[in-house]
């Protein structure tokens, strides 16, 4: 704010009430609100699973969600992003993790352990057979972040 | 890598799912959108309908944000294309009269009496303002958005910004004279 214009305090005090002030229609509308983006289904795309009885198909966002799970379990990695890429007959082709490796832990282990995680939640989601077939596993190593923040 | 509980650190999560964390960015960002909102459309139920949109498209898409704005820019940008909408959708503009009860503050009863006189001053002359300079204005004063995030949010340039929060300013100024 311009420190010439005789207007700044009055203002500045105006805007200060009105950032300190809460809308009561927000405190009313809040719940609504949250129910209504919760309840809405992420766009995802349909993976096959199988079991012991039939195939069937789960959505790729639980997937990443359970594969976000075992990945972060572990102290070594934080998870940034994973990508899940199907076939044509919607048969898991491969997926690629983008992680925060733990300094100064190795990135060479981390890498491995990150699969090692990564086929177990896949195992979990999509039954043993699904990744009984050979699954390509990108590391993307993007970052790094101290042990003392986890 | 962010700490535990910041935007950065909630968007991560968000994004690989985790609906709890996307909980906690309504939660920290719910009131400023809705408090801009309302200054925008005059309206408690379109005021809500914009962030609940506002909300559910950052949901839906938050695997696009590429963390080189902020979050709160990101989501008040979302935000702004929302009410543009509004406005096509509805030229009308209803005009409700700020009550004390309107906005809820920490204040003792003879502080809390001037500063809601105060600010329905400011809620009669922002309504005067013309919208761009109106949104300039809430970014910058009572958001705290720079000028390069309120350029981003508005689709506009720096300085034009500037402009338009130069001319706000001087006829915000103007009208809350009295209570200098």
């Amino acid at each position: 704010m311009s420190e010439q214009s005789p207007y700044d305090a009055v203002l500045r005090e105006a805007a200060d009430h009105l950032r300190e002030a809460t809308d009561t229609g927000w405190q009313r509308a809040q719940q609504a609100v949250m129910r209504s983006v919760l309840t809405t289904l992420k766009p995802s795309q349909p993976v096959r699973g199988h079991s012991e009885v039939a195939p069937y198909l789960i959505s790729s966002a639980v997937v990443i969600g359970l594969l976000r799970e075992y990945l972060d379990a572990t102290r070594e990695l934080r998870t940034m992003r994973v990508a899940v890429a199907t076939d044509d007959e919607q048969d898991l082709a491969g997926i690629t993790l983008v992680v925060s490796v733990t300094f100064p832990r190795s990135v060479t282990r981390t890498a491995q352990v990150a699969r090692e995680r990564a086929l177990a939640a896949l195992s979990a989601a999509l039954g043993e057979r699904a990744v009984a077939v050979p699954i390509e596993i990108d590391v993307i190593v993007a970052d790094v972040h101290p042990e003392a923040s986890l | 890598m962010s700490d535990e509980g910041s935007d950065a650190e909630l968007v991560r999560l968000a994004r690989l799912g985790n609906r709890r964390a996307f909980e906690g960015l309504v939660t920290r960002h719910g009131p400023a959108l809705y408090r801009y909102g309302k200054r925008m459309v005059h309206d408690d139920g379109a005021t809500q309908d914009c962030v609940q949109e506002t909300f559910i498209t950052a949901w839906t898409s938050i695997e696009h944000f590429r963390e080189e704005s902020s979050v709160k820019t990101w989501l008040f940008g979302i935000m702004a294309n929302k009410v543009r909408r509004e406005f096509r959708r509805s030229a009308r503009q209803v005009v409700v009269p700020v009550q004390e009860t309107d906005l809820v503050t920490d204040l003792g009863p003879a502080s809390r009496a001037q500063a809601a006189g105060l600010l329905q001053a400011l809620e009669r002359a922002l309504r005067t303002l013309p919208t761009d300079q109106r949104a300039c204005w809430i970014l910058r004063e009572v958001e705290g958005l720079t000028y390069q995030q309120i350029a981003e949010v508005q689709a506009i340039t720096a300085g034009s910004v500037r402009g338009k929060l130069s001319r706000a300013r001087e006829s915000l100024g103007r009208k809350l004279e009295d209570w200098r």
